[in-house]
C-alpha cells in the first residue's frame, strides 16, 4: 500500500498525468473547435481530421478519457498533499537547525570572510534584519551560530496551489448538481413567472432544483441601443421583479455585464431580441392556426427583418420580410427608415423545393393576404427581449478556488524563501556564510554573492 | 500628423535600434547597445502617442482588431524590455532578438485592417480591462523568455556563434535561469488572465467555463507551461531542452490565441477579426 501510495504522489507519475490531461484538452479544444466548422469532413482542417483517424473525434470517447484521467489526477493529488504536509514538517526542522562550519562549506553557495578584529554577532544579525530577514542564533560547540531566514512562508506556495483543486473538484461537483439554465422572453408589459416548465429553453433538470417559483418578472421598458446598423451598443432592459415571498422589489435595470440576482437565481439580459409577429392561417376548409414568428435584430445587417418559417402541414417554405416603423423607436436606428412609412408590413415569398421563389406579396398589419387556397392574417406585432437565468451552487466554491490558485502561484514564485547560515569561529575573525534559494538557483549565485561582498564590506568597516 | 505616422515612426526606430543592439551583440560596442535603448525609447514614446491618438478616435483602448491587439502587445513588449535592461543591464543587448520580435508584431499588425470598430456590449466591462492588461503582460514575459531561449540555444550552437556573439551576456544556465524566472511570472498573468475571463464569462452569460475553443485552447496553453514548470523541478530540465520547450510553447500559444481566432468564430474571433 505503501509503494503504490508513494508512487501515486511522485513527481513523475503527476507530470505524466498533466502531459496526458493536456492532451486530452487540446484534443477537446479541436472538438470544440470543429463545431464551429462545416460538417462537411473534407472542408474540416487537414489538423483536425488527422486526429479523426485514430477515432479521437468522438466527444463521449474524449469524455470517457477525461474523466478517467481527471479521477486520477484526484486521487493522485490527494497522495501529493499527503507526502508533502509530511515532507514540510520535517524541511522545516531541517531548515531551521543551524549548521557548523563543514555544513557550511558543503554547500554550493559559500564564502569566508577573514577579519582583523572579531565583529560582534550583533553587527551580522543587524546586517541581515535590516535586509527582511529573521535572525536566529546559538552557540556551536567551537562557533557561534546564525540562521537569517526570509520569506518562510513562501514554502507553503505549493502546498496550497495544490489544495486549490480540490475546491475546483468541490466546485464542479456543486455546479453538476444544482447548475440550471432557463431562456424566456418578454415583450413590454408582460409578466414571466418562474417554473421549470415555463422556460422556453432549458438545460436539463439538476439533481437539486429546489423549490420553482422564486420570482416573478414583468418587463417595463426594453432599452435596446445600436452604434449603427448591425452592430450593438448596448442591451438592456427596466424590469420589475416579485421575489419568492411575493415582495415587490424595486425597479431595475438589467443590461449585458449587469445581471440582477433574486434568491440564488441570476437573471442575465439575453443577445435575442426584435419583433413577434402574431400570424393567423386559414385554409380552404376553414381550419384555422395562430402561431407567432420572431424576426431577429442585431445580426450582421440589421436592415434586414428576415425569416424563413414552414407552413404546418405544406412542404412550402415562406420567406417573410418584415417593415416596421417601430425600428424608428431603436437608439442609433432612428434614420434608418428615411421612408414616410408609417405602420408594419410582411413581404411574402414562397418557395417549394427545387423551384423558383414566388413573390406572393405584401401582409399589411391588420390584413389578409391569399395564396395556394390559404388566408394569412397578420394580427399584431410586439418587440421582444430575451433573458436568461441561472442557478448554480459550485460559483462561489470555483471562486474561492480562484483566489486560492492566484494567492498560491504569487507565493510560489513570488515569495521564495532564502536562507543564510553563518558561523564565526576563531573569535569570530573567520565567518563562513552559506545560502540557499529554494527557486531560481542560479540567479541566486549572483545575489548571494553581492550580499556576502556587501556583509564583507559592512565587517570590515 | 496621424496615429499611422506615429505609428511608422516608432516602426523605424524599433528596427534601427534592433541594428543598434545587434551591433552590441556582435562588435562589443557598449554605446551601440545604449544608443539602441534610447532609440528603442524614443520609439517607444512615439508608439505611445500613435495608440494614445487612436484611442481617442475610437472612443476605446487599442484591443479590438488584429491591428490593435498586436500593436499594443508590441509597446508593452518594448516596455518590458526597456524596464528590464534598465534593472539588468546586462540584458540590455537581449534587444537584438527581442526587437525584431517586436517589429516582426507591427508588420503582421499591418495585414489587418486599421479601420476604427466599436465594442459590442459584453465588451463594456471593467473586466475587459484586467482581462487585456494581464494577457499582455503574459505576452511580454514569454518573448522575452523566448529570447533568453534563442540567445542561449545560438550561444550553445558552436564556437563560431560564440565568436560572434562576443558580447558578455550573462553564461547560459543564468540564461535560462531568466528565461525560467520569465516564464514563471508568465505562468502567474496568464492564470490572472483566465480566470478574469472566466469571472468576466460568469457576469456576461452566466457560465464561467463552457468549454467554448477559446477557453479550452487557454487552458492547453496554461497546461503546457504546467508541464515546463512541473518538468523543471521534477527532471531538472536545463540546456536545450529548456530553450527549445519555451520556444515551442511560445508557438503553440501563437497558434492558440492568434492563430485560431481567425478559423473558428467566437467571443475572440469576434473582436480579433471582426
Amino acid at each position: 500500500m505503501k509503494r503504490i501510495a508513494r508512487f501515486l504522489s511522485s513527481l513523475r507519475f503527476s507530470f505524466f498525468l498533466i502531459l496526458l490531461l493536456l492532451g486530452v484538452i487540446v484534443q477537446r479544444a479541436i472538438l470544440a473547435q470543429r463545431a464551429f466548422l462545416s460538417p462537411d469532413h473534407e472542408k474540416v482542417p487537414m489538423l483536425a481530421r488527422g486526429f479523426d483517424r485514430f477515432g479521437l473525434n468522438s466527444l463521449e470517447l474524449l469524455n470517457t478519457i477525461f474523466w478517467v484521467v481527471l479521477s486520477v489526477f484526484g486521487i493522485s493529488l490527494f497522495f501529493t498533499v499527503k507526502r508533502m504536509i509530511r515532507q514540510g514538517r520535517a524541511r522545516r526542522a531541517a531548515f531551521s537547525r543551524f549548521r557548523d562550519v563543514d555544513s557550511i562549506r558543503e554547500m554550493r553557495r559559500h564564502m569566508v570572510i577573514a577579519l582583523p578584529v572579531s565583529p560582534s554577532p550583533e553587527t551580522i544579525k543587524t546586517f541581515f534584519q535590516r535586509r527582511g530577514f529573521r535572525v536566529s542564533a546559538s552557540d556551536g560547540a567551537d562557533a557561534g551560530l546564525l540562521l537569517a531566514v526570509r520569506r518562510d512562508l513562501g514554502r507553503w506556495g505549493v502546498l496550497l496551489f495544490h489544495l486549490t483543486f480540490f475546491l475546483f473538484f468541490l466546485g464542479g461537483t456543486a455546479s453538476f448538481l444544482t447548475r440550471f439554465t432557463g431562456y424566456f422572453e418578454l415583450a413590454p408589459g408582460e409578466t414571466f413567472t418562474e417554473t421549470y416548465d415555463g422556460y422556453i429553453q432549458k438545460t436539463p433538470r439538476p439533481v437539486f432544483f429546489g423549490p420553482e417559483h422564486v420570482f416573478t418578472m414583468t418587463l417595463e421598458e426594453i432599452r435596446l441601443s445600436y452604434w449603427k446598423p448591425g452592430e450593438v451598443r448596448q442591451r438592456a432592459a427596466i424590469v420589475r421583479l416579485t421575489d419568492d415571498d411575493n415582495t415587490v422589489l424595486p425597479v431595475k435595470n438589467i443590461s449585458v455585464n449587469n445581471p440582477i440576482r433574486v434568491g440564488d437565481r441570476k437573471i442575465y439580459q439575453a443577445g435575442r431580441h426584435g419583433f413577434i409577429a402574431s400570424i393567423t392561417v386559414t385554409d380552404e376548409t376553414g381550419t384555422r392556426a395562430e402561431g407567432v414568428i420572431r424576426f431577429l435584430l442585431g445580426r450582421k445587417d440589421a436592415a434586414e427583418l428576415l425569416t424563413w418559417v414552414r407552413l404546418p402541414g405544406t412542404r412550402l417554405d415562406l420567406k417573410l420580410e418584415l417593415f416596421t416603423d417601430m425600428v424608428r423607436r431603436i437608439e442609433g436606428l432612428e434614420d434608418y427608415y428615411s421612408s414616410p412609412f408609417t405602420g408594419s408590413l410582411i413581404k411574402v415569398t414562397s418557395q417549394e423545393a427545387g423551384r423558383e421563389p414566388v413573390f406572393r406579396g405584401v401582409l399589411f398589419g391588420g390584413g389578409d393576404l391569399s395564396f395556394e387556397g390559404l388566408t394569412l392574417h397578420f394580427d399584431s406585432l410586439k418587440p421582444f427581449t430575451s433573458f436568461t437565468v441561472t442557478r448554480d451552487y459550485g460559483v462561489v466554491i470555483i471562486f474561492a478556488g480562484f483566489v486560492l490558485l492566484l494567492l498560491s502561484l504569487c507565493i510560489t514564485y513570488f515569495w521564495v524563501p532564502e536562507r543564510f547560515w553563518i558561523a564565526l569561529v576563531d573569535d569570530g575573525r573567520k565567518v563562513y556564510v552559506g545560502g540557499s534559494r529554494e527557486r531560481y538557483k542560479e540567479s541566486f549565485g549572483e545575489r548571494f554573492a553581492l550580499l556576502a561582498d556587501e556583509l564583507r564590506k559592512n565587517l570590515a568597516s | 500628423m496621424t496615429f499611422a505616422h506615429y505609428y511608422w515612426l516608432s516602426l523605424a526606430l524599433y528596427i534601427t535600434a534592433g541594428v543598434f543592439f545587434l551591433a552590441g551583440l556582435v562588435f562589443v560596442k557598449k554605446d551601440a547597445g545604449r544608443a539602441g535603448s534610447v532609440l528603442a525609447a524614443t520609439g517607444l514614446l512615439m508608439h505611445t502617442v500613435s495608440l494614445g491618438q487612436r484611442w481617442l478616435q475610437t472612443g476605446h483602448g487599442p484591443y479590438v482588431s488584429t491591428y490593435e491587439i498586436l500593436s499594443s502587445n508590441t509597446w508593452i513588449v518594448v516596455l518590458f524590455f526597456l524596464l528590464l535592461q534598465a534593472r539588468l543591464p546586462r540584458l540590455r543587448n537581449l534587444g537584438a532578438v527581442v526587437m525584431p520580435l517586436a517589429f516582426l508584431m507591427m508588420g503582421f499588425a499591418l495585414v489587418g485592417s486599421t479601420e476604427a470598430r466599436t465594442l459590442s456590449p459584453t465588451l463594456l466591462s471593467g473586466w475587459l480591462v484586467v482581462h487585456i492588461i494581464f494577457a499582455k503582460l503574459t505576452v511580454a514575459a514569454l518573448i522575452v523568455a523566448v529570447s533568453l531561449s534563442v540567445v542561449y540555444l545560438l550561444r550553445a550552437t558552436g564556437r563560431e556563434v560564440k565568436k560572434i556573439l562576443r558580447y558578455e551576456l550573462p553564461r547560459g544556465e543564468l540564461l535560462l535561469d531568466y528565461a525560467y524566472r520569465f516564464v514563471a511570472f508568465g505562468f502567474v498573468t496568464m492564470t490572472i488572465m483566465i480566470v478574469t475571463g472566466a469571472i468576466w464569462a460568469d457576469t456576461s452569460w452566466g457560465s464561467y467555463w463552457a468549454w467554448r475553443p477559446t477557453e479550452t485552447w487557454s487552458l492547453g496553453v496554461w497546461l503546457a507551461y504546467g508541464v515546463f514548470l512541473h518538468g523543471r523541478v521534477t527532471f531538472n530540465w536545463s540546456g536545450r531542452v529548456v530553450s527549445w520547450y519555451v520556444i515551442l510553447a511560445f508557438l503553440f500559444s501563437i497558434l492558440a490565441f492568434f492563430v485560431l481566432p481567425f478559423l473558428v468564430k467566437g467571443i475572440h474571433s469576434q473582436y480579433m477579426v471582426g
